[in-house]
């Protein structure tokens, strides 16, 4: 084979492969003018198409605007195509012309024009092969518009049209059943006709004017079409109408209040102008005239069974029944006349007065949602109301109901009448007084003098409702003296706390005593212990700072401890309690301060005192022992540490050795208060030390300051060494050995005898020129022997 | 004309010859010291043992130093470095003490004396070493409890000697454990004079020391002392002036002749003196007291019973300080109490004024037993000897006992040679027991076994190698009272006197004291030993030559302790 011929063969497959749409050139050509469905032929065949291939077809453009392109076709459901004005056989898509019977299964309707060159009809995917067997039409858009609901609407028609036959004989002697079954058909069928009625006349809006005026074949069918409707909706209806009176009385022929419920429909049938035959009317009339007699005891007996005064709800209603009466009957008797005269004047009070509990209602709703402070015309505003009430409350004769006089509604709709008389009359007056009130609780309100409000409230206490309305003012009352004592409180203000605690407690004018007693009685327990507990805790705080300011004083301690700090703030003379109470919470704060006054302040004062003495021996430390010392006079306390160092300060009190060659360390003041002069220091002590010895002897070091000592050989340091009161001195067998510099200045008084049963009390004397504190040790020990 | 200025010339002359008299003869105690003592008596200078001439004591301080002097000022005693500087004591109780290495002995001067006139010349330095040291702690241990010195070192020291000296000259010792050791206390341990290492270990007398003072050795046996060069005391000379006795004292220091007294007859003040501006005193604890003491060879006990009770103290004391009378003696005691007489009664073998008494270890029955006339002999033989001090207490008392009043014609009291008291020829002795001390340290040898011979201080104590005293120690002709305890078995309470005298004595614990001195003073009343009469008072007196606030006294051998502060005046 020649390799050029196969080159351009292979080419021409693919290019003719790959081709995407086939066309549909239908033999004979579509002729685009109006005309029924045309066969769409290929030839004399329909056209084939193959399973996943696609297609398209030329559409001529009508020679008129507002046409379809409608084609009825067998593939729309088993295919994809659509409709464009554009199309060059490539895969981009295209303008789709709607389908405006998109939801019909076998045909389709593109609306085209005739300024279009050319329209195609394309066809992108067949779910199968397929012979496709179609028609197209061009057709005017009214025409397709109005065939396709004309169409419809007969359809309707025809299946619901009755058949003459079957109800042009309806007899009250037929059947229950068959009554029945032919009124369903015709309730069913009457509801379609009278649909059909409703939508036939709009169809003509489908007909150009043009149409319309000449009589347009179309149109002359609608017209016929129009006028079968409406016949067989007149038909229907008297069927209907007919057939319901039958029923009713075939079904209520043994029930008597049926047979009342039904009179609308017997009333409706007798006074129909639908032309039913005279004879079927008289032949209803009598029936129901034969069965209406009897109707009076009826309803005497709903007249006796009712319970309340609301107006006869009777269904249906009398005047219902009174009609059908004197329709059927010709007349109507008198008894029964009365009757319907007495429910129609009961209803027409007992609407009034339903009136009259409505606008009570109303006023009550008035009420109800009234604001927490009534506004000064709040009651202008409900006697309005209330007026309302009392003008449509009507007046009852029981004259106007005679021979119903004892009628158990009729007697209580007088009741409830007076009763409402009385209380419309009885508001009037309150409201009168309350508008009075609420505008001077509104003069009170605005300087918060809920006490004032309650106790006008409360001298109006017949004023229940406003009683009821006002009894947010106890707490009010509560709340602004929860106020006005949390103020006092806070700012300790004492006197006037408990002074509006005691003005609390004595206010009695609540509106509602039983309820606020408890909160009352609660808030004053709260205040006056809060008042007890601040009263105590700036006391405790009072004092406290004062402690803490004065701990380190050491100058007018005696005005100190006269301070009134050490009072309380405040005396308690109040409480819900009792008196019992007043002096538990009075001495409590007052034990408390005690405490302070003589165990906690004289205690951290010698403490503090002491240590600073510690830190610093020669600044005002004398001032500071003799603080100390005051500070004892006061102290009560058992704290060992303090009682030592109150012990250690007190130069009357001997300082304890009880072990021997122990060096015990003790402090020395001045005895005498001269600042800036010689003054006289003295210390003690007491020497007990366990020993066996019957004749105890010891020798005595004290270890001086160097200050005091450092003169010693020029000058005697000591002004007089007693020994349990007897003076010593450095002479005979007693040796005072000097300090110095050179034994450490260390004193040693040797041998010093102690008396074994007594108290062995060694007291130093010595002047210095000075006025501090010194620290001194004293040992004891065995003497040595000495030479001299 | 010429005979007229010849006339005033002589007066002029004249009267300067006498304003030189005046100015000379008020200045011939100048810069000097001047003490007197009893021609027959002079001082024995032995800083380890007590002497009865109270001088020989009080010259120690004068003469010798310890490792440290004991002094006073103001305030009362001080410590002074002596041959030695303390360091420190470590936590084991060893005390160093660093010795001075620059300290001459005395006897590194030729010193020679013409009249007043002292000249010196260093010889060679002998100087003060450790071993000067141990010689002297080996010479106090030897004399053991004779010495107060020893009693003072034993209860401190572990052992008596020392170790040391290193190359710094450090010596320590070892301290007891059993107190706290201060250094005060130390130093007074250690406060026992030192002897060089050349000296004889049982001399009479020692001359050679470092003290404020050089012996300046006299033909008469008596040294003076001047000034030691290397300590320069404010005040050159101290002298030793003889008299026949102390009866003439007081007029001595009124007339110049001495400058101190430092004991007044009678312990009394001075009449001539006491108002004297030139003078002024300072009174001082008793350091003697009169005893009779009973001869047990010739009076039995009941005999000695009642001679105890017969012999009226109160009495005796009255008339001795003729109290009441324009004659009075007055006193004053060492706590500046004026004439309080009754305070000087005796009522047992330890003074009233000593801590035994003060304290009440001891308890004397002051209640006077009824006197049983029958148990005494017809005539008491009582004897004193006036020659070795206190002659005229010795013959006021003689005179006392032999008053009717006191006598009733049964005291026989006479003044006897010293002689006669060694023979024991009496029924009882008066014996004046000088130097006591009140302290602890109170001297029952003294009493009981100083042989009876009363110019000198002859303890009869006799140790076995261990230390433990012999019977011999009571010998009947070796103490006052022909106590024997040889043959213990025919007077048990002999023996446990001398027992008990040696336990008092020899311990340094006090509560040991304490309770010796109970039994001693039970015992000795109940063998009715002696009638102790009552003490002397102590009063010296200064010539106003002095300044006396410079002069500090205490305790009772140390009155000279602090000479080497003493100045004169400034005029």
């Amino acid at each position: 084979m020649n390799k050029k011929f196969l080159l351009i063969f292979l080419l021409t497959v693919f290019i003719g492969g790959c081709s995407a749409y086939k066309e549909i050139s239908p033999n004979p050509d579509l002729i685009p003018k109006e005309d029924g469905y045309i066969k769409l032929l290929d030839g004399k065949k329909n056209f084939e198409l193959e399973h996943d291939a696609k297609y398209y077809m030329e559409v001529t453009p009508p020679v008129k605007d507002n046409f379809y392109f409608v084609i009825k076709n067998n593939i729309k459901p088993i295919s994809e195509y659509y409709f464009s004005d554009k199309f060059d056989g490539g895969d981009k898509g295209y303008t789709k012309i709607p389908d405006v019977v998109s939801f019909d299964k076998t045909e389709s309707a593109y609306p085209v024009d005739s300024h279009h060159k050319m329209y195609y009809w394309i066809i992108e995917k067949v779910n199968k092969d397929t012979l496709i067997n179609a028609a197209y039409r061009y057709v005017p858009m009214w025409r397709y518009n109005f065939e396709r609901e004309f169409a419809k609407t007969q359809l309707v028609f025809y299946k619901y049209r009755l058949k003459r036959t079957e109800y042009k004989h309806i007899s009250y002697n037929s059947p229950l059943e068959k009554l029945k079954s032919k009124l369903k058909a015709v309730t069913v069928s009457i509801d379609s006709i009278s649909y059909l009625r409703k939508v036939t006349p709009q169809m003509e809006k489908y007909f150009p004017d043009s149409l319309r005026i000449a009589k347009e074949k179309a149109y002359k069918n609608y017209l016929i079409f129009s006028n079968d409707v409406e016949e067989e909706y007149i038909f229907e209806k008297k069927s209907l109408a007919l057939l319901q009176t039958y029923v009713q009385l075939k079904e209520t022929e043994n029930d008597q209040a049926a047979f009342l419920k039904s009179a609308p429909v017997f009333l409706r049938f007798l006074k129909s102008k639908l032309s039913v035959d005279e004879s079927v009317k008289k032949k209803v009339k009598e029936i129901i005239a034969k069965r209406i007699s009897n109707v009076e005891r009826e309803y005497f007996n709903t007249i006796a069974a009712k319970r309340d005064i609301k107006p006869f709800n009777i269904n249906p209603p009398i005047e219902t029944v009174y009609k059908l009466y004197k329709n059927a009957n010709g007349f109507v008797p008198k008894k029964f006349d009365a009757l319907v005269e007495m429910i129609k004047r009961f209803n027409k009070k007992a609407s009034m007065f339903q009136q009259y509990k409505t606008y009570k209602k109303d006023l009550d709703n008035f009420l109800k949602t009234a604001p927490k402070w009534l506004p000064n015309t709040f009651y202008e505003t409900a006697t309005e109301k209330l007026k309302k009430m009392m003008d449509v409350l009507p007046t009852l004769f029981l004259a106007d109901f005679r021979g119903f006089e004892n009628y158990y509604c009729v007697s209580e709709l007088q009741r409830g009448l007076r009763n409402g008389r009385r209380y419309t009359r009885r508001l009037e007056r309150d409201y009168r007084e309350a508008n009075f009130i609420v505008g001077r609780l509104n003069e009170l309100r605005t300087r918060k003098a809920y006490g004032e409000m309650l106790s006008l409230l409360k001298s109006n206490s017949e004023l229940g409702f406003l009683i009821k309305h006002y009894k947010f003012l106890d707490l009010k009352y509560l709340g602004s003296k929860k106020n006005i004592i949390g103020i006092y409180l806070s700012s300790n203000n004492w006197e006037s706390s408990e002074k509006a605690i005691i003005k609390l407690n004595r206010f009695n004018d609540f509106l509602a005593p039983s309820f606020i007693a408890s909160k009352k009685k609660e808030l004053i327990n709260k205040f006056e212990t809060e008042l007890f507990t601040r009263v105590k805790n700036a006391s405790i705080e009072k004092i406290n700072s004062f402690v803490k300011t004065h701990l380190l004083d050491t100058e007018n301690l005696k005005t100190l401890y006269s301070d009134s700090v050490f009072a309380p703030v405040y005396r308690l003379t109040f409480s819900i309690h009792g008196e019992t109470t007043v002096e538990k919470r009075n001495n409590e704060i007052s034990d408390y301060l005690e405490k302070i006054k003589y165990y906690s302040f004289p205690e951290k004062s010698v403490l503090a005192l002491y240590q600073q003495i510690l830190n610093n021996k020669n600044n005002n430390a004398v001032s500071k022992v003799r603080a100390i010392e005051f500070h004892s006079k006061y102290y009560r306390g058992k704290n060992r540490k303090v009682r030592n160092i109150i012990d250690e300060f007190n130069v009357n009190i001997a300082k304890l050795i009880t072990r021997s060659t122990d060096y015990r360390k003790l402090f020395v003041v001045p005895v005498t208060n001269n600042k800036k002069g010689v003054n006289t220091y003295l210390f003690k002590v007491q020497l007990k030390i366990p020993t066996k010895a019957k004749f105890p002897v010891y020798e005595i070091n004290i270890k001086l300051p160097e200050e005091i000592a450092k003169n010693a050989d020029t000058q005697r340091w000591y002004d007089k060494i007693l020994l349990n009161n007897t003076e010593i001195k450095n002479e005979g067998r007693i040796k005072i050995i000097a300090p110095s510099k050179n034994n450490n200045y260390e004193c040693k008084i040797t041998p010093v005898q102690m008396d074994k049963e007594e108290k062995n009390v060694l007291s130093i004397y010595f002047k210095f020129p000075s006025y501090k504190l010194y620290e001194v040790s004293v040992m004891a020990q065995k003497p040595l022997i000495r030479k001299n | 004309m010429k005979k007229k200025e010849f006339v005033i010339g002589i007066l002029v002359l004249a009267a300067a010859a006498v304003i030189a008299y005046i100015i000379l003869s008020g200045n011939k105690l100048q810069n000097a010291v001047v003490l007197p003592y009893i021609s027959h008596q002079a001082p024995v200078v032995d800083p380890h043992l007590p002497d009865v001439n109270p001088l020989s004591d009080k010259l120690d301080e004068v003469e010798f130093d310890g490792l440290f002097n004991v002094s006073s000022n103001k305030s009362g005693i001080v410590y002074e470095d002596g041959l030695g500087t303390f360091l420190g004591i470590d936590n084991n109780d060893v005390v160093s003490i660093k010795l001075k290495n620059n300290v001459k002995w005395s006897d590194s001067y030729e010193i020679k004396s013409d009249d007043d006139e002292v000249k010196l010349k260093l010889k060679k330095a002998d100087k003060f070493t450790a071993e000067d040291l141990a010689f002297t702690l080996k010479r106090i241990e030897n004399l053991g409890s004779l010495s107060p010195d020893y009693i003072l070192i034993a209860q401190a020291l572990e052992n008596i000697g020392f170790s040391g000296p290193d190359k710094n000259g450090v010596i320590k010792f070892q301290f007891k454990h059993d107190r706290i050791w201060k250094e005060s206390d130390i130093k007074e341990v250690l406060s026992f004079k030192v002897l060089p290492k050349s000296s004889d270990m049982n001399a009479l007398n020692y001359y050679v020391g470092t003290g404020p003072y050089l012996a300046v050795p006299q033909k008469t046996g008596v040294a003076n002392y001047f000034r030691n060069p290397d300590r320069k005391p404010f005040i050159s000379y101290v002298k030793l002036k003889p008299f026949i006795d102390n009866s003439t004292f007081t007029t001595e220091l009124k007339n110049n002749n001495i400058n101190v007294l430092l004991e007044s007859p009678f312990g009394a003040v001075s009449p001539i003196l006491d108002k004297d501006k030139h003078f002024f005193a300072k009174p001082g604890i008793s350091t003697t007291y009169f005893g009779i003491l009973f001869n047990t060879n010739r009076l039995n006990l009941e005999q000695r019973e009642a001679l105890r009770a017969f012999l009226n103290q109160d009495k005796i004391l009255a008339r001795f300080y003729k109290i009441g009378t324009p004659q009075q003696r007055d006193i004053i005691d060492y706590k500046g109490h004026r004439n309080n007489f009754n305070s000087l009664l005796n009522y047992t073998i330890f003074p009233s004024s000593s801590y035994y008494v003060e304290e009440k270890i001891v308890q004397p029955n002051k209640n006077v037993s009824k006197v049983d006339l029958q148990n005494l002999p017809d005539s008491i033989n009582i004897v004193s000897c006036v020659n070795y001090g206190y002659r005229e207490e010795y013959n006021a008392l003689i005179s006392i006992l032999n008053s009717p009043e006191i006598s009733q014609g049964k005291i026989y009291a006479r003044a006897v040679t010293n002689d006669e008291i060694k023979k024991q020829n009496y029924d009882a002795v008066i014996v004046a027991f000088t130097g006591y001390r009140s302290n602890f340290l109170f001297d029952l040898y003294d009493i009981f076994l100083r042989e009876p011979d009363l110019s000198a201080r002859k303890i009869n104590l006799i140790l076995d190698d261990n230390g433990n005293i012999l019977p011999a120690s009571f010998t009947s002709d070796k103490n006052f009272f022909g106590l024997d305890a040889q043959n213990s078995a025919d007077n048990p309470d002999v023996r446990k006197l001398l027992d008990y005298t040696y336990g008092f004595m020899s311990t340094h614990e006090i509560g040991d004291k304490q309770a010796y001195a109970e039994r001693v003073d039970k015992l000795e009343n109940k063998l009715a030993l002696g009638k102790w009469l009552f003490s002397l008072p102590t009063l010296s007196y200064f010539s106003n030559q002095f300044d006396s606030t410079s002069i500090e006294l205490y305790g009772v051998a140390s009155q000279l302790s602090t000479i080497e502060k003493w100045k004169e005046k400034k005029k």
